[in-house]
């Protein structure tokens, strides 16, 4: 076998495993990408971060030759990997590498369909009942059904059509439908979704699939008028599945925003997890998005936003202490600089810090030297205060200069 | 006279650090082996800030025969003492003085040359003290620690005529040359999109206790314009991560991989129009400057430079140019192109021919002694670190920013950003003016 005509990228994860404060052992992610009508550019990018931030998974990312090209030495072994995540959807793969992947989930390998990979391989059989559902690529009612839920029940219609649609893109509703799932339980039963693809129309074998949550596709937007499956499970084998159709990647530079979702990132977490082992052990998340706002979470993280808390532990702080309370308010504030009345809550935030007693000498410090760039002029008179103390007056008149008092 | 590359390496002896950064070819026309050179046509060189960077760079100046290394400077007696070796072993003597104040040093040396390799929060003051002395400077990159400092250090180069070479030896590597060069002459055709991508995080320091400051430390010296604190052994390497000394990464290497980027589209002399961006700091430790980052910058004929740390992108670490006809990227001891064939293009001398430098070190002699500009002036170090302190701006604030790149200022009032321009120092420092 020789890699060499295949790239296998293997990103540092040593800064990323800096930041998870789990011990417990590593498991192994395979993302495999290079062909995509999506950007996997991006994707793979982001899904290598969403699987590492949960502090669970180490995650390489394994690029195809690129479409066209002689595919005959893609040559995988699935065999070391806890999940599988699949991002792929182009030519096919050879005889072998399909029958190491099928003989992978028998064997209880876990696996992760994301987006645009259950377009993949429509005449591949077992692939497809590993997916449950998939759509485009001339799939119709040959395909297997159309599944979707009406009135709260699990439709499977076998009528003829074409397999696979989606609408314009919007912000949608997404509605557990079993919400004690261990990937769903303890999540809100309902979140709106950050502007995606809604995939519809799907069909498949939909053998041993279960769906977990599901959203309208109102006609509003082209859709189909059906409550049609968003997360889904499948086991084939001994494997397990976890199929989210979320998370639209397009052009652009940034990380997609359907990815950032608080709710996809989570799900794909949990996901993730479950198809690897069969549980969920990561907490709940502190935020997430309502049935009516959406909530990005930049870098993929979930931030704490319970204010009282926060404040709390800047009161207290002393360096040895977590700075995170700190890096909240800020995050807060630079997303927030144009908005008065939030700018002005923080204000009130920091200037009662400074004033208050029970804050410590090296609250105060922190807010004199990092808030000042943000001070108006109702922080002067505190300042000028805070400079009569000989631990903080240095940093005070820090913070005077740097607003040019 | 020119010094030969060849020659200025084979006096390194064992000293091969680095060496695979510089070009492997020499023309036989390079100009002049050197005789001996008599001591008073002699460079007298000092340096000041004598850590492994500093030590590092004065044993290339130790390889010339036209440099004298005559004093030493630093806030700690052991640093002093380990280069007064290197430097006196090397003359065989024990002739080498020692200094603890910068401004002693100043005074009391005639120096012809200064090597300075500070952390980041001391170069303006030091530099412009420098300069003010009419010395020319070899100054580690990245420039300073804020803009205004960085204006202020090419202001007193400009106004003293001193030569100055900004530590981003890439400039210097046959690899990087060869890929600025032809980005620059359009054998990628015209460049819409360039990425840059430097290093993730930084070295994790947790919260180390405070501590009696090491006997021989002038530890106030040692913060000079910063804030105080006390002393928790952070001294002379690990102050990259602390906002008060370094921005981290993004500023420690914007010198290098958004140095060339700026090469290779000929943006030595201007900035961008628009930044905006991300980025997140630790939660725990004294480490508090972005470990993930991310942000674009827009240039008035609407190219778009994103830097960002490296996991965040395809082709991780270094300089990629996105053309209509194709990409080159390109990092140390590495090209690559989307096509081979444009790494053979050769370029003609009726095309944009870019600085050629023999060595890092050895450009700077050169330039000493012919009084020309050397390959990484003030003025091109200064837009290098701009753009990467224009991205910690964008990120504290949260805001798009829009720049001026000629006044340099923001074009729409933004107080926040302009505060930020400029860090204030603690008494008696004062900004150089």
């Amino acid at each position: 076998m020789r890699i060499k005509t295949f790239a296998i990228l293997i990103f540092c994860t040593l800064a990323l495993l800096n930041f998870s404060c789990s011990r417990r052992s590593t498991m192994q992610a395979l993302i495999v990408t290079g062909q995509n009508n999506h950007n996997w550019q991006r994707s793979s990018i982001s899904l290598k971060y969403i699987l590492e931030k949960s502090g669970l998974f180490a995650a390489e990312i394994m690029v195809s030759p690129r479409a066209g090209e002689d595919m005959s030495e893609f040559i995988v072994d699935f065999s070391p990997y806890d999940v599988v995540v699949l991002d792929y959807t182009g030519d096919d793969w050879p005889e072998e590498t399909r029958e190491n992947f099928v003989t992978y989930v028998e064997n209880g390998g876990g696996v992760v369909v994301y987006h645009a990979a259950n377009n993949a391989f429509p005449d591949w059989t077992d692939y497809n009942e590993i997916i449950g559902l998939g759509g485009w690529e001339n799939r119709d009612e040959k395909s297997g059904p159309y599944v979707y839920i009406k009135d709260g029940e699990v439709v499977r219609d076998y009528s003829p059509g074409r397999g696979g649609s989606h609408g314009a893109q919007h912000e949608f509703l997404v509605q557990a439908y079993q919400p004690d799932h261990p990937i769903l339980k303890g999540l809100p039963e309902k979140w709106l979704h950050i502007r995606d693809e809604l995939y519809s129309e799907l069909r498949g074998p939909a053998e041993n699939l279960e769906i977990l949550a599901y959203s309208y596709a109102d006609e509003k937007f082209r859709g189909t008028g059906r409550n049609e499956p968003i997360l889904m499970t499948v086991t084939y084998g001994k494997g397990r599945i976890f199929h989210t159709v979320l998370g639209h990647a397009g052009g652009g530079v940034y990380f997609p925003p359907a990815m950032e979702c608080a709710g996809f990132v989570t799900t794909l977490q949990r996901g993730a997890e479950w198809a690897a082992t069969g549980k969920v052990t990561q907490k709940t998340p502190a935020t997430f998005p309502s049935e009516t706002e959406t909530l990005r979470w930049a870098f993929f993280e979930d931030i704490e936003t319970d204010l009282t808390s926060v404040i709390k532990r800047m009161r207290e702080y002393e360096i040895g202490k977590s700075n995170e309370p700190f890096n909240i308010l800020k995050s807060l504030i630079s997303s927030n600089l144009n908005n008065r009345d939030k700018m002005d809550e923080y204000h009130d935030i920091i200037l009662q810090l400074l004033e208050s007693r029970r804050s410590t000498v090296d609250c105060k410090r922190l807010l004199l030297i990092e808030y000042s760039w943000m001070a108006n002029d109702s922080y002067i008179e505190v300042y000028n205060r805070l400079k009569q103390n000989p631990a903080l007056a240095d940093e005070a008149q820090y913070a005077l200069e740097m607003i040019g008092k | 006279m020119q010094s030969n590359r060849r020659e200025f390496l084979r006096k390194a002896g064992a000293a091969t650090v680095g060496l695979s950064l510089f070009p492997t070819i020499v023309k036989s026309s390079v100009l002049g082996l050197e005789g001996n050179v008599p001591p008073s046509d002699k460079i007298n060189m000092i340096v000041i800030g004598c850590g492994s960077q500093g030590r590092g760079v004065m044993n290339q100046a130790l390889r010339s025969d036209d440099v004298r290394v005559i004093a030493v400077c630093d806030v700690d007696d052991g640093q002093l003492e380990r280069i007064k070796k290197i430097v006196d072993d090397r003359y065989e003597n024990t002739d080498c003085r020692v200094y603890k104040d910068f401004r002693e040093i100043l005074e009391k040396e005639k120096a012809d040359a200064a090597i300075l390799a500070l952390p980041d929060h001391w170069h303006a003051l030091i530099s412009c003290a420098v300069a003010n002395k009419k010395i020319d400077i070899f100054g580690e990159k990245p420039l300073a620690r804020s803009i205004a400092e960085s204006r202020a250090i090419v202001d007193a180069v400009t106004r003293n005529n001193v030569i100055w070479q900004t530590g981003s030896q890439q400039r210097s590597a046959a690899n990087f040359h060869q890929a600025a060069e032809l980005v620059i002459n359009g054998r990628i055709g015209k460049v819409d999109y360039v990425e840059v991508g430097l290093p993730d995080g930084g070295h994790y320091i947790g919260n180390p206790p405070e501590r009696p400051v090491p006997e021989g430390v002038d530890w106030d010296m040692w913060l000079g314009p910063a804030p105080k604190v006390p002393f928790r052994g952070i001294l002379h390497w690990d102050w990259r991560w602390i906002m008060d000394y370094s921005g981290g990464q993004l500023t420690d290497w914007a010198g290098h991989h958004i140095d060339i980027a700026n090469w290779g589209l000929g943006l030595d002399r201007t900035g961008p129009i628009t930044v905006e961006g991300t980025g997140r700091a630790n939660n725990d430790g004294i480490f508090d400057v972005p470990v993930e980052y991310d942000f674009t910058c827009v240039y008035a004929n609407g190219l778009k430079m994103r830097v960002a740390n490296s996991s965040r992108l395809r082709h991780g670490m270094g300089t990629l140019w996105q053309g209509t006809d194709g990409w080159i990227h390109v990092t140390r001891g590495r090209i690559n192109a989307s096509d081979d064939n444009i790494l053979k293009e050769k370029i003609g001398s009726n095309e944009i021919n870019l600085y050629r430098s023999p060595h890092h070190m050895l450009n700077f002699i050169n330039c000493i002694k012919s009084k020309q500009e050397t390959i990484v002036p003030a003025e091109t170090g200064h837009r290098s670190i701009s753009v990467g302190l224009l991205g910690e701006i964008a990120i504290i604030t949260g805001q798009k920013l829009n720049w001026d790149p000629q006044s340099e200022k923001f074009t729409d009032n933004n107080i926040y950003a302009t505060r930020l321009l400029k860090r204030p120092y603690r008494a008696p420092w004062k900004f150089p003016e």
